[in-house]
């Protein structure tokens, strides 16, 4: 799916079809790219008129492309531009205008309202939305969204996103939303289960198993300490680049010979293993982390930093 | 091909002169009446095709809990530690009265769960319209309306085969249209000549209906060259239907998906699972990381935290790597 090319190929190219349609194929946000070449391609001008498009386009991409540029005017905060979209949606002008009940239109009509601050009424479109079919998954999204955006509705954002989970479980986006939430309460056990689920969605991305490492060491305790140390040492191998997650590799760690420190003594001797670990893995990943810095004027701070640590241990 | 003075001896599979009329008359405008019907088929079947219907509530629900269950069972579980991963698998498959607090497990009061509001749902619809849903016949068989329409995507397709073939086994039957160049055994003859029930005939030679059925499946390809792929916008209108809850009714049986049954057949799988023989990137994580910096073991056994059963002394998989690379290493 989406065309062949790369897209500075395209930008060089100035294809703007071509370039709307690789910013959906591979799911980008580029809401300046996509108003810059929106515009011209469907010929709406940035005073607010409009002229003939530069291209004669069938409906189907005409209506994908304005669908896309009102969603990226959104963005980018230009409601007017959302506006003449939403207008042009169902206009009259080709045969093919979108009919006002189509759900895809309804939810952009919906998702207009929201960005000018009309929440109740973006409440009702969504309601209506969730009356036709129980099953859209995307009005119930919004309507949690709708919620999130005021101020002074946390706790009632967090029962609808709950709600949602529980119709919605397999929506690993929906599970990165609500770890955050648990974090703004301090709820880090909550956000911990959050993390897992995120992580086992997307195995191979290093930064939600850096998230899951420093939430597990936030919480505390023996064992989460050693969650957290794992986690970040796989954050650690799947992007090396990843600064934050050598920092909480190397806290971790700390943080684990503390607690084994106030352990009892039984407890002691069995940890004397991870101790050494722990050790070692401080020590690397300052190694690492001064091989990064090497050079820079942030070079002298890091090593202060990590020679405290180390006299510490 | 034809020698001016024939043998006296001829071989049993002698070469046959096919006529040039047979090419100009039906090799080709077979050929040609059938690119012409395959491509005026996937045109009105696009006008044939249903319009995408709402997913019931339970479905939806029923799937997206499977996608969540279907992680952990897969490979992705190997990136939670395998305490977690443990406590996962429990707390989804538990039986009532053997979960923390004697509760079903996730997955199991889920398919409860849609159990009930299926039943709940049959009983509001047999309120409206009773004898809708027939006793004794699968769920969905009883309404002909939804059997109808995910047949009308193939009926096209059906009608016109039907219609093709009777036609040419009518008009050519018994013609011998094309010799392939190279021989083939006797196990053939049920593809290449169909109907003519000739035994002595080489194998090599296609009648008539064979030659349709050859070019049926050998123009797949080719309509998908003639035709190209469908239109980006249209793969992602599905999609976003998809996303807003609605499904193209694919395939020919319109409800194939029974919520509870499935959901309780997770379970189970779950309920099987082990975590011996898996591997747990994060339990190995550190070992990795450090290569041959990680310090080597000492007498002293620890436990605990690495997956270790300390009842019965199994030890961990990552601890037998570890004595394994040790002893590699000595």
């Amino acid at each position: 799916m989406g065309p062949e090319e790369d897209l500075p190929t395209l930008l060089s190219r100035n294809d703007h079809l071509n370039i709307l349609r690789y910013i959906r194929a591979h799911k980008l946000r580029e809401p300046h790219l996509v108003v810059s070449h929106g515009q011209p391609l469907l010929g709406f001008h940035s005073d607010g008129s409009t002229t003939k498009p530069s291209q004669s386009l069938d409906d189907a991409t005409r209506l994908a492309a304005l669908e896309q540029l009102c969603l990226a005017s959104l963005d980018v905060g230009n409601t007017t531009l959302a506006e003449s979209c939403l207008n042009a949606l169902h206009a009259a002008t080709s045969h093919s205008s979108v009919p006002k009940e189509s759900s895809r239109y309804r939810k952009l009509l919906g998702m207009c309202l929201e960005a000018s601050g009309k929440y109740d009424d973006a409440a009702k479109v969504y309601d209506e939305l969730l009356e036709d079919n129980p099953s859209n998954g995307y009005a119930a999204k919004r309507k949690y969204c709708i919620l999130a955006a005021q101020a002074g509705k946390e706790e009632e954002a967090m029962k609808a996103l709950n709600d949602y989970l529980s119709m919605h479980p397999g929506d690993v986006a929906a599970w990165n939303q609500m770890a955050e939430a648990c974090l703004s309460v301090s709820d880090f056990k909550g956000a911990a289960y959050c993390y897992e689920e995120v992580v086992l969605g997307c195995p191979l991305d290093s930064n939600v198993h850096m998230k899951l490492g420093e939430v597990y060491a936030t919480a505390g305790g023996m064992e989460n300490a050693k969650l957290a140390r794992k986690h970040l040492a796989q954050a650690v191998q799947l992007d090396g680049n990843n600064l934050r997650a050598w920092f909480g590799l190397i806290d971790a760690s700390e943080g684990y010979l503390m607690e084994v420190e106030q352990a009892t003594k039984g407890k002691k001797e069995m940890e004397e293993e991870g101790v050494e670990v722990a050790k070692e893995l401080i020590l690397f990943g300052g190694e690492k982390l001064m091989g990064f810095y090497k050079g820079t004027r942030m070079g002298k701070f890091v090593e202060r930093l990590l020679k405290e640590t180390a006299e510490s241990m | 091909m034809t020698s001016a003075t024939p043998p006296i001896y001829r071989p049993p599979q002698a070469t046959l002169l096919l006529d040039s009329q047979i090419r100009d008359w039906v090799v080709l405008p077979l050929l040609i009446i059938m690119i012409i019907a395959g491509l005026l088929r996937s045109n009105i079947g696009k006008y044939l095709r249903p319009p995408p219907k709402p997913v019931s509530r339970v479905d939806a629900r029923g799937k997206s809990c499977l996608l969540r269950a279907a992680r952990l069972r897969g490979g992705n579980g190997g990136y939670l530690s395998e305490a977690r991963w443990e406590a996962r698998r429990l707390a989804w498959s538990a039986r009532s009265g053997e979960g923390s607090n004697n509760t079903a497990g996730w997955l199991r009061a889920e398919a409860t769960r849609a159990d009930v509001e299926n039943k709940l749902q049959k009983k509001a619809e047999s309120g409206d319209s009773p004898n809708q849903d027939i006793p004794g016949m699968p769920p969905g068989m009883g309404d002909p309306a939804a059997m109808m329409d995910g047949m009308k995507g193939n009926m096209a397709a059906m009608v016109q085969n039907m219609v093709m073939m009777q036609g040419i086994s009518h008009f050519f039957r018994g013609f011998v249209l094309v010799k392939v160049p190279f021989p083939l055994t006797k196990g053939f003859k049920q593809m290449f000549q169909r109907g003519l029930d000739l035994t002595t005939l080489d194998t090599s030679y296609v009648s008539s209906v064979s030659w349709y059925f050859l070019v049926m499946f050998g123009l797949r390809a080719f309509f998908r060259l003639a035709m190209g792929d469908p239109l980006q916008e249209e793969l992602e209108g599905i999609e976003i239907q998809k996303e807003m809850g609605c499904d193209y009714g694919a395939g020919p049986q319109p409800v194939g998906f029974d919520a509870p049954k499935v959901l309780k057949a997770e379970a189970d799988n779950l309920e099987l699972l082990t975590g011996r023989g898996r591997r747990f990137h994060v339990d190995e994580a550190e070992r990795n990381l450090l290569g041959k910096r990680y310090p080597k073991k000492s007498k002293k056994r620890s436990s605990g935290g690495n997956g270790e059963d300390v009842l019965f002394g199994l030890p961990a998989r990552g601890k037998q790597e570890g004595s394994r690379s040790k002893h590699k290493a000595s």
